[in-house]
């Protein structure tokens, strides 16, 4: 019987997939606009409190990055430790001023090297013609930088 | 008299559910004046003559329910034989005639339990038909035309790990498939250097139904074999090569023609269960199949239940049921009426197809996924009637009629994060259609003296009505489509076929057929893309001349040798949508094919054929539904040389190899040797098979394995697509009141790769398109970067795989319910 109900239940949640969510833990006016994780990208703008929609995720550890959004201004922060999740759980990725690097008001500053991995690479669009300045934080527009 | 038959009777009350074991003459009931059925007529079954030939022997143990009229009504198979001895004995049972069985004076049914034993005599003449598809058992002799034309029954591939369609599929020598991105999407099919993608250069059907699509919306003639429940498969017919008059589109390299069974000889409950130690997440499937044994209609019912996650990290929760609903009768002693309706509905996550280097730097594990909103969801419906007249026993008329809705939805992501590095390269691919058509065809044996005339005619109808988009998405949300099109196609076939005996060592072949396809598209969106196909109508023709000569110049009891020759055109046609794309192409392809052959049985125990063919090929065009565009290539040219042996060793254990090495080139050297990307070089398959009577029930059991030599994954071959053998294992028990089956597929636990694609892609974290390439940066160990006019990072060429299942374990139990 004991095994009857165990392999029910594996064959009821074994396959669960894995998933994920972002919460933005900011208590002040950060939006966070997106998200990258591992593979996955969670698109949808996050007002301080709210949880993203939940996405399907493969069970790694990896770094996320993140654009922010305080006052029309867009900050390129990462988290401060891969996050990890294990097979068919949720992982629930918290951004909050504890868990990020980069944000320059808080005093923390990106490396220029990551900071390019996610002003070009990982969201580009929104660099688009545009100088990230990592020890500021500042976006200025490229033709800026002169001929 | 080529048998003997030995003949024993079993009383019931009218069906063959309610058969008592009681020998002939005994009374059902004590105190009840029982008399047995009295045999007054009998006819003698026709020896098969592939078994003949091949002296063969065989019993078929048969119940015939007779009426009170002492006619047979109705009647079953209870033991298998093989080699069409089980339709030769069932043609001539059904014309038996008994003098009634009376119980208290009272004409009553009964049910006749019969054996009908094969004996070839060792004086019996020759018959010049090697192995060859019997669709027919009345017409004694049908023709073959190439030494790889044969067919395979269900006796045969029961000794095989079944698992799916597929598994069945393989039965035919030289033909490899592969899983391709999660478990509900077409397999991956390789034959005679094609790498048939989904099956554009491979017919394959069910019933005569045809399963490819024709511009389809993931790929021209997309084959999903997975609506097919795999028991309900009886028989496997297959031909190779272009030299066959019935056979129309795609069966360029070949044709696959499944045949479902008219009834099973118990109703039963299935239960399986499955996975792979340490990888994913078990799987599961129930089957129903339900067969009453009616007076005058042979009926089944199957039903299959089931989910299957794989072994990747991504489950793949592919939730699917299938039916399959066939009844037969007989309108007429010399006819036979077949309505068959199949459903299947599934949905599913794929891991997709991923990139070597992900895999090489830990990104992901080798079953993990980069996009793992990949998968999708199909459902196929279908109705078909057959019908089958024998005006005598010189002549045989066959008739089909079918139609069926189809639905797919297909999420992919080849090209990661390339062509839009914000939301990612996801796209849906959108497929609807309703598709119809029919078959007919006749045939008939004349004799003029020592010449012997087998003549067929037919003609193939087939229609499409098609809706098919294409989506860029994110997480399965559409974003912006760049296809959308209704597509609606008709083609027409006409085929003769004239097969000359003049001497018994001496046969000719001559056929050919006439193929019109006629077609519409229209552009339901109004951008400017100048690559998306416009709207129009056109059509094409094509004539395809088949030539075979057949000889038999060894002819003796212990070794007998055919040699073939065969010349023949056939095609494929191609998305009619890029007719009026830019570059346009023809809609159809045409092949031509040359193959001399040899099959020969020594010892009636050694069974060895080799072939040698060739086939060129117009012009090597694809379209690509991946990104809504039309790819057209130079013409080809294949060929290559084919080994099939089976060898008895003993009555109840068997062995097997089949090895294919080709060659596959553009037919103009492109600088590059005319390299040809993914053409499999060689292929091999074998195994052991063995089945023997232990305690009161049958132990059967298979070890098998299959492979791919390495092949050129790109054109020029700088990437490989690396080749693999894998190993699976069978072993099964069948008792009068159960059956369970333990199949293992790579028993070795062997890391392959099934699926492989040269791919341009991009990871996201790799540089920007259009930036400079970082120094250091590279694309993985075996990728290649790819670089723009300026040098600046424009992606990497890296092969894109999908894991072979590894170590996987499937338990299977079935109870018979009568």
């Amino acid at each position: 019987m004991k095994n009857f109900v165990l392999i029910a239940l594996c064959l009821s949640g074994c396959d669960t997939p894995t998933t994920g969510v972002v919460l933005n833990a900011f208590t002040d006016d950060t939006e966070v606009s997106k998200v990258w994780w591992a593979t996955t990208l969670f698109p949808d703008p996050l007002s301080p409190g709210e949880t993203s929609a939940e996405q399907r995720l493969v069970p790694t550890s990896d770094t996320a990055y993140a654009l922010l959004s305080r006052k029309g201004s867009l900050i390129a922060v990462t988290s401060n430790n891969p996050w990890q999740v294990a097979r068919s759980e949720t992982l629930r990725i918290e951004l909050a001023p504890g868990t990020i690097a980069g944000d320059c008001s808080a005093g923390s500053t990106l490396t220029p090297e990551v900071a390019e991995v996610i002003t070009r690479r990982v969201f580009p669009s929104e660099f688009i013609g545009k100088n990230y300045d990592p020890a500021t934080c500042a976006v200025t527009e490229a033709a800026d930088a002169g001929p | 008299m080529n048998f003997t038959r030995v003949l024993f009777c079993v009383v019931s009350t009218s069906a063959f559910a309610h058969t008592a074991d009681v020998g002939f003459g005994a009374s059902a009931d004590a105190g009840v004046d029982f008399d047995p059925p009295e045999l007054k007529t009998s006819v003698e079954a026709e020896y098969p003559p592939d078994a003949l030939r091949q002296r063969i022997a065989g019993s078929v143990g048969l119940e015939l329910l007779v009426n009170e009229q002492g006619k047979v009504v109705d009647l079953r198979v209870t033991e298998s034989a093989g080699h069409g001895f089980d339709e030769a004995a069932s043609v001539a049972a059904r014309q038996y005639v008994f003098e009634p069985a009376t119980m208290n004076g009272v004409p009553t049914p009964v049910v006749v339990k019969y054996t009908s034993v094969f004996t070839p005599p060792v004086d019996a003449p020759l018959v010049l038909v090697p192995t060859a598809p019997m669709t027919t058992t009345v017409l004694a002799q049908r023709p073959i035309s190439a030494a790889s034309s044969f067919s395979v029954r269900d006796r045969d591939f029961a000794l095989r790990p079944i698992g799916s369609v597929q598994d069945i599929l393989r039965v035919t020598p030289g033909l490899v498939m592969v899983q391709h991105s999660g478990g509900g999407k077409a397999n991956q099919y390789f034959l005679r250097g094609f790498d048939a993608d989904h099956g554009t250069d491979l017919a394959i059907s069910i019933d005569g139904v045809p399963i490819n699509m024709v511009s389809h919306a993931h790929g021209q003639g997309y084959t999903d074999t997975n609506f097919i429940i795999p028991e309900v498969v009886e028989k496997v017919e297959v031909t190779k090569g272009p030299y066959f008059a019935s056979q129309g589109d795609f069966a360029t390299a070949g044709s696959v023609n499944m045949l479902t069974r008219d009834d099973f000889e118990h109703s039963s409950v299935g239960l399986g269960f499955g996975g792979s130690p340490g990888h994913g997440a078990p799987t599961y499937r129930a089957l129903l199949i339900a067969s009453p044994k009616l007076e005058n209609v042979t009926a089944t019912f199957a039903a299959e239940a089931g989910r299957a996650n794989g072994p990747f990290d991504n489950p793949e929760q592919w939730n699917r049921y299938k039916l399959f609903n066939k009844i037969t009768f007989h309108p007429t002693v010399n006819s036979d009426l077949s309505i068959t309706e199949m459903s299947y509905g599934g949905d599913w996550h794929g891991s997709g197809q991923i990139p070597a280097r992900g895999v090489e730097q830990g990104l992901i594990s080798r079953f993990g996924s980069i996009d793992p909103d990949e998968g999708g969801d199909s459902a196929r419906h279908q109705l078909s009637v057959q019908y089958r007249l024998r005006p005598t026993d010189k002549s045989e008329l066959k008739a089909m009629l079918y139609g069926a809705t189809y639905r797919f939805n297909l999420f992919s992501n080849f090209t990661l994060n390339l062509r839009d590095p914000d939301n990612g390269d996801e796209i849906e691919q959108v497929d609807r259609r309703l598709f119809y058509g029919g078959k007919v065809s006749y045939r008939v044996i004349q004799e003029l003296g020592t010449w012997r005339f087998d003549s067929s005619i037919g003609a193939d109808l087939r229609s499409d009505d098609i809706h098919e988009e294409l989506w860029s998405t994110v997480h399965r949300t559409q974003l912006s489509t760049s296809r959308n099109n209704d597509v609606h196609q008709t083609f027409i076939g006409l085929y003769a076929n004239e097969e000359i005996s003049p001497t018994r060592w001496l046969r000719f072949n001559l056929g050919g057929r006439a193929d019109s396809i006629s077609f519409g598209v229209d552009n339901r969106l109004s951008s400017a893309d100048p690559t998306a196909p416009k709207s129009g109508v056109g059509g094409a023709v094509q004539l395809s001349p088949k030539l075979s000569a057949i000889v038999t110049p060894v002819s003796l009891e212990n070794a007998q040798l055919d040699v073939y020759l065969n010349y023949g055109h056939g095609f494929h046609s191609n998305d009619v949508r890029g007719v009026f794309s830019s570059p346009s192409v023809n809609p159809l392809t045409r092949a031509i094919g040359e193959e001399v052959g040899a099959r020969t049985r020594l010892f009636n125990r050694w069974d060895f054929a080799a072939a040698l063919w060739q086939l060129d090929l117009a012009n090597e065009t694809t379209w690509s539904g991946d990104d809504g565009t039309t790819g057209v290539n130079a013409a080809t040219n294949r060929y290559g040389v084919e080994f099939e042996t089976r060898f008895e060793i003993t009555k109840w254990l068997a062995a097997d190899l089949d090895v294919t090495f080709t060659k596959s080139q553009f037919s103009q050297d492109r600088a590059n040797g005319g390299g040809l990307a993914l053409a499999p070089k060689q292929t091999w398959s074998g195994g052991l098979s063995a089945r023997h009577e232990l305690g009161p029930g049958v132990l059967r059991g298979g070890l098998r394995f299959y492979g791919i030599g390495d092949r050129p994954a790109s054109d020029d071959g700088a990437l490989v697509a690396p080749g693999f053998t894998q190993f699976d294992v069978h072993v099964g028990y069948r008792h009068r009141r159960f059956d369970v089956a333990l199949d293992i597929e790579n028993l070795l636990n062997g890391n392959y790769r099934s699926a492989q694609f040269a791919t341009t892609s991009r990871l996201r974290t790799e540089p920007a398109l259009g930036s400079p390439v970082p120094a250091g940066f590279n694309c993985g160990s075996k990728g290649r970067l790819v670089a723009s006019a300026n040098g600046s990072f424009a992606g990497c060429d890296d092969v894109n795989f999908t894991p072979a299942y590894p170590f996987t374990a499937r338990l299977t139990a079935t109870v018979f319910l009568d």
